[in-house]
């Protein structure tokens, strides 16, 4: 035997001991503190996580709002119950996109059947084609609601593995569990209100009135058109809706609109309204109406929903 | 394949575990076929640039070795032969637009051709290490390699292969010679520098990104302040990014008993932009020193040439980062930052003698042996110390600061978007941007920063941080740092910045 061999069997032991001692102690702490975050997480009383968590697991509203940051800032549920009678809840995530709400619909779909889905379309709705990332929010639901299982799978093939550790699953949630542990988040059905204004002086910059197409591949929307026709299928009526932003682009595409029609979906476009376009005192930010717009902007949706279904049955 | 990806965290086990397995006379093989497989797993083409670089090299500095009166026209073959692989993907283009600008200036419009590909990933690192090897058997530093799998192995040993540290043929041929033993100590302290890498790609660098990508892709619709925050992250990200990189090269090289060169010593604590280029990308730096600034005559020629010689070398290295204008101004900006600080270092170091003078008078006027002489040198002492950490902390974030400011040319997409940056940071304007899901990133990125400040300030001024010696009492310290990684890091397989150089 050399001398290199009889420093082998050593090493080699103490490296399975002292490496399988720390593995030990690794999956303990994983199991330990992903326990940890698993209970605080589903203790949330307000906040993002409760949202989630109510909007998957628990609501039975009859009047689902979907979409991005503007879907959740410009759809009151509480003026949707007093105009049409539905129950509602609004399921909109700010720095979300398709794959995430797509995500949301299939999961509420397979649980209950809502009367009416409205689906906020924008640009951001589309962004970031092919990029799950965002799916992450829906993690900690991987065990517990199978069908976000192949939605969460497209992050990557070794998703499901690494979803058995807790601590990944809980990865980047302690901001906002602490965040809302420490500051409560009043609770609007889902809906958070904008509570500012832009400044008198702010002057928006020209609208864009080309009128082009903003970017939305077929895949996305071919994506879209499927969820849609599963929640006809299942007796929802879908509305789709464009919100208007302060600078009054022309916020338009055109084979949404032709997918719309061949669903014999609504698509109402607010983002040329006159009522609420350049006017600073109705918006939080350049792109989001503050809760004075909102309730306007929701009155008007509500209002249109209303004439929609008494035409149909005048029909 | 990269090392923040789950195939690596397969990949890098089943090599170590092979290696040790074999017996040493295999062991080059199984190590050149990994790291093949390592280099095809991104664009299986390049894998022939590569192969061309390695034999061109390797038979050129056999005839060196063995033509004494041709040496030098083969030195030249195997220099021009490499740099000409590595204009034609990585400069080709830029030349043609560069040259379009200049005739277009003169009223005459040509349209350059352009090439639509992709720039293999590591060129410009593998082709530094071929030149080096080459001019090293050209001065006589080192012998030959004969064996043409090892000569293969040094220029794609896979831990260094795409991003450095850029190996000297004289510290690593050598060791792959060396029959290497399983060692304990050797894994545990690999393992240990790469989760630090790790902990720096994905809970600092990554979370980083997000952000500094966000303004940086249009910084025209943010404030002053945004910018500056912006680019204050960026510097922190630039430096995760890439010397995380080098650790998990490092670490993983380690692993397998091989030592490789120390790229980044805690650069953001140099007191001079001198010293900083003696702690940011030592491989490179040293690289320059010694196959460029050198053999231009070094700081041995008269002040204007060499000063010279820092200009060129500088503007070589921005250029070494990328076909950009950007990174030449970059390189250029430091370069004048050397030269200024060598103006202003002799009229300082007058400065400080003479008030050296002055204040000594005083001490020698002083009676000796007395209490209150005692006193009095105990009060000189501990304010000359807190005089000198004061200076050393201004110097410090003097030194920062410069850095900081050449980074804008660093990260911009164009000259242009620099300028407009630079600009506007200067009017400090508000408000800072932390929109939406943007306010937690940021607090997560101070979070990161704080803990890696936090553990560099310990490395550079308390006893050697050995973070999480992976052995009995600190098993739990070094568990921590995987629970921090897996809690706070940013999974989504995100690219290394320096893979574009």
């Amino acid at each position: 035997m050399t001398t290199a061999d009889s420093h082998t069997a050593p090493a080699l032991r103490k490296l399975l001991l002292r490496g399988g001692s720390f593995m030990l102690l690794l999956i303990l702490l994983d199991i330990s503190i992903g326990w940890g975050l698993k209970h605080w997480y589903f203790q949330q009383q307000s906040g993002k996580y409760h949202r989630i968590s109510y909007a998957l697991q628990e609501t039975e509203a009859e009047m689902l709002f979907v979409g991005t940051s503007h879907a959740v800032r410009h759809f009151i549920p509480e003026i949707f119950t007093d105009s049409l009678g539905l129950s509602g809840y609004n399921l909109g995530a700010r720095g979300q996109h398709l794959y995430y709400c797509d995500a949301m619909l299939d999961a509420i779909l397979a649980r209950y059947t809502p009367k009416a889905i409205v689906i906020n379309i924008d640009r951001d709705l589309f962004y970031a084609e092919g990029n799950y990332d965002k799916l992450s929010d829906l993690k900690p639901y991987y065990w517990d609601i199978p069908i976000l299982q192949a939605h969460l799978q497209q992050r990557g093939p070794f998703e499901q593995y690494l979803l058995c550790s807790g601590l990944y699953t809980y990865n980047s949630t302690i901001i906002h569990l602490l965040r809302y542990t420490a500051k409560p988040q009043p609770d609007f059905a889902g809906y958070l209100p904008l509570d500012k204004r832009l400044p008198e002086a702010y002057q928006a910059e020209k609208a864009d009135q080309s009128g082009n197409d903003f970017v939305a591949s077929k895949a996305q929307i071919s994506l879209l058109e499927q969820r849609i026709q599963q929640a006809q299928q299942a007796g929802s009526k879908v509305y789709l809706v464009i919100s208007p932003i302060v600078s009054g682009d022309w916020i338009r595409n055109r084979q949404l609109e032709d997918m719309a029609k061949r669903l014999n979906v609504p698509f109402w476009n607010y983002s040329q309204d006159q009522d609420l376009i350049r006017k600073n005192l109705y918006f939080g930010d350049e792109i989001h109406l503050n809760h004075a717009g909102a309730q306007i902007f929701s009155r008007k949706v509500a209002q249109q929903i209303k004439q929609y279904t008494s035409a149909l049955h005048h029909e | 394949m990269l090392f923040n990806s789950l195939a690596y965290l397969i990949f890098f086990p089943a090599v170590v575990s092979l290696f040790f397995l074999l017996p040493h006379r295999f062991r080059w093989i199984m190590l050149l076929g990994a790291s093949y497989y390592f280099y095809l797993s991104w664009k299986a083409e390049y894998l022939v640039l590569i192969l061309f670089s390695t034999l061109l090299s390797y038979y050129c500095a056999l005839q060196i070795e063995q033509r004494p009166n041709a040496r030098k026209a083969w030195l030249w073959l195997s220099i021009l032969g490499n740099l000409s692989v590595l204009f034609f993907f990585k400069y080709f283009n830029f030349l043609g637009e560069a040259t379009q600008s200049l005739l277009s200036a003169v009223q005459i419009d040509i349209v350059p051709p352009y090439l639509d590909f992709l720039l293999p990933v590591g060129i410009s690192f593998y082709t530094f290490q071929t030149l080096s090897y080459t001019i090293d058997i050209y001065r006589g530093q080192q012998k030959a390699e004969r064996h043409l799998g090892l000569y293969a192995l040094y220029v794609s040993f896979f831990p260094q292969l795409v991003a450095g540290p850029i190996e000297r043929s004289g510290n690593l041929l050598p060791q792959f010679k060396t029959r290497q033993v399983l060692r304990y100590e050797s894994i545990a302290s690999g393992v240990q520098q790469m989760l630090w890498g790790f902990f720096k790609k994905l809970v600092v660098a990554d979370r980083l990104a997000l952000y500094v990508n966000e303004i940086y892709a249009d910084p025209q619709q943010f404030s002053g302040l945004t910018l500056l925050l912006a680019t204050i992250l960026f510097s922190f990200q630039i430096y995760c990014d890439f010397s995380a990189y080098s650790d998990i090269a490092i670490g993983t090289a380690r692993c397998m008993g091989y030592d490789l060169m120390e790229n980044f010593r805690r650069p953001y604590f140099a007191r001079s932009v001198a010293e900083f280029w003696r702690r940011w990308h030592i491989s490179l730096s040293t690289w320059f020193r010694d196959y460029l600034y050198i053999p231009l005559g070094g700081n041995r020629v008269s002040v204007p040439r060499w000063y010279l010689n820092l200009l060129i070398v500088f503007l070589v290295s921005g250029l070494w980062h990328g076909a950009n204008w950007t990174f030449v101004f970059w390189g250029g900006l430091h370069a004048l930052y050397l030269i200024g600080s060598l103006l202003v270092g002799s009229f300082g170091e007058r400065f400080s003698q003479s008030a050296d003078r002055i204040s000594h008078p005083s001490q020698r006027g002083a009676g000796r042996g007395s209490q209150a002489s005692l006193l009095r040198r105990t009060h000189h002492q501990s304010t000359n110390a807190i005089r000198r950490y004061g200076m050393q902390t201004i110097s410090i974030l003097f030194t920062y600061s410069l850095v900081l400011f050449a980074w804008i040319f660093f990260r911009a997409e164009t000259l242009g978007d620099a300028f407009y940056v630079v600009g506007k940071i200067l009017d400090f304007s508000g408000p800072v941007y932390y929109q939406g899901f943007f306010l937690i990133h940021l607090v997560y990125s101070f979070l990161a920063i704080a803990i890696l400040m936090g553990v560099e300030l310990y490395q550079e001024y308390g006893k050697k941080f050995t973070l999480l010696v992976f052995a009995g009492r600190n098993h739990l310290q070094y568990a921590m740092l995987v629970v921090a990684i897996l809690l706070l890091g940013v999974f989504d397989g995100g690219q290394f910045i320096y893979f574009q150089f």
